[in-house]
């Protein structure tokens, strides 16, 4: 059966999701608020209820009617968690069967754009990935190591990359 | 016909490259060499050449057998942008269409590890997600404004996110 590379980009971005929020678990409030010192969204608290808000938003303009999504996704910091893994287990989905978006064009977003349904599992990959970079180095400023989490890692963590035995 | 959503990536990911490497070639030595002030590989030209011979060095590991890429991948900064293009249009291909790579498993990487060819495919697009991002953070911090290399302005510079008139 040949290999899914789309759904591995989509499965790794859940996977990658889970670690960054995992390393921010045990954050205190002032580590969490901290302002930071390179270029950012903003703090790490901020960024993570950005990624996991716009991540909802992104899933949303893909599967909702747009009088239905008309106003803007407000995510409390205690809602990322369950709204991460929720958004991603529905893209997850559509990147394993997008029959469902397939038919789709111009769709409208709030703020008065037609965009095509590609564009937008284009952005949840490489918006996650920014921003997640960008937390890693707001933990790195803070003297925390941040965890590793690329492509290789990914596949260690599932088993498909291992080290060649002597 | 269906769009083809891996190739949108990859495509992505070929154009965020030649924006980072067009303004990367506008800056002086000084810049280039600059000592990162975030957490980055390195300077700008020392993660820019990573980034491009890194994404080489994936390619070659899928395509060439061991014996022929035991010998890391070596650029120069004046050999960047022409490699970026090499290897990116090779990975479209093989987004398009992986029927040389599907069959392959257990490949053997230099440093020593057994690896399946999904994992490079996503490391592909995570790794050069990550290091646009930590050039983007220095030229931040060196006064530049770097160029946004979302799936939203991909989507612009390709027609295809478009503001609704009115």
């Amino acid at each position: 059966m040949n290999e899914n590379y789309l759904g591995r980009i989509f499965e790794y971005n859940n996977w990658a999701n889970r670690k960054i929020l995992d390393a921010c678990r045990n954050l205190t409030d002032a580590q969490l608020d901290a302002d930071p010192a390179s270029a950012t969204y903003g703090s790490i608290r901020k960024t993570l209820v950005h990624l996991a808000a716009a991540q909802k938003g992104y899933l949303r303009l893909l599967t909702l009617p747009f009088e239905q999504r008309n106003s803007p996704v407000t995510l409390t910091y205690d809602e990322v968690w369950q709204t991460i893994q929720e958004s991603g287990e529905a893209l997850l989905a559509i990147a394993l069967d997008p029959s469902g978006i397939d038919g789709m064009t111009r769709i409208r977003t709030r703020d008065s754009f037609h965009v095509e349904p590609w564009v937008l599992l284009v952005q949840i990959i490489n918006h996650g990935d920014e921003h997640r970079e960008q937390i890693k180095s707001m933990l790195t400023a803070l003297g925390i190591t941040p965890p590793n989490m690329d492509g290789w890692m990914y596949g260690e963590a599932v088993g498909d990359m291992v080290p060649v035995t002597t | 016909m269906n769009e083809n959503y891996l190739v949108r990536i990859f495509e992505q990911n070929n154009w965020a490259n030649q924006e980072i490497i067009e303004v990367c070639l506008t800056l002086t030595d000084e810049q280039l060499d600059a000592a990162p002030t975030s957490a980055t590989y390195g300077s700008i030209r020392e993660t820019l050449l990573h980034l491009i011979a890194s994404q080489k060095g994936y390619l070659r590991t899928l395509i060439l057998p061991l014996e022929d890429r035991r010998d890391p991948v070596m650029l120069t900064l004046e050999e960047v942008q022409e490699s970026a293009t090499e290897s990116g249009q090779a990975f479209l291909a093989l987004a398009r269409d992986s029927s040389s790579i599907d069959g392959k498993t257990q490949i053997i990487t230099r440093d020593g590890y057994i690896v399946e060819p999904w994992v490079l495919m996503v490391q592909v697009i995570n790794h050069g997600t990550e290091h646009r991002e930590q050039i983007k953070s220095m030229l931040t911090a060196l006064g530049i404004t770097p160029p946004p290399t979302d799936g939203w302005y991909y989507g612009e510079s390709t027609g295809t996110v478009a503001k609704i008139a009115t």
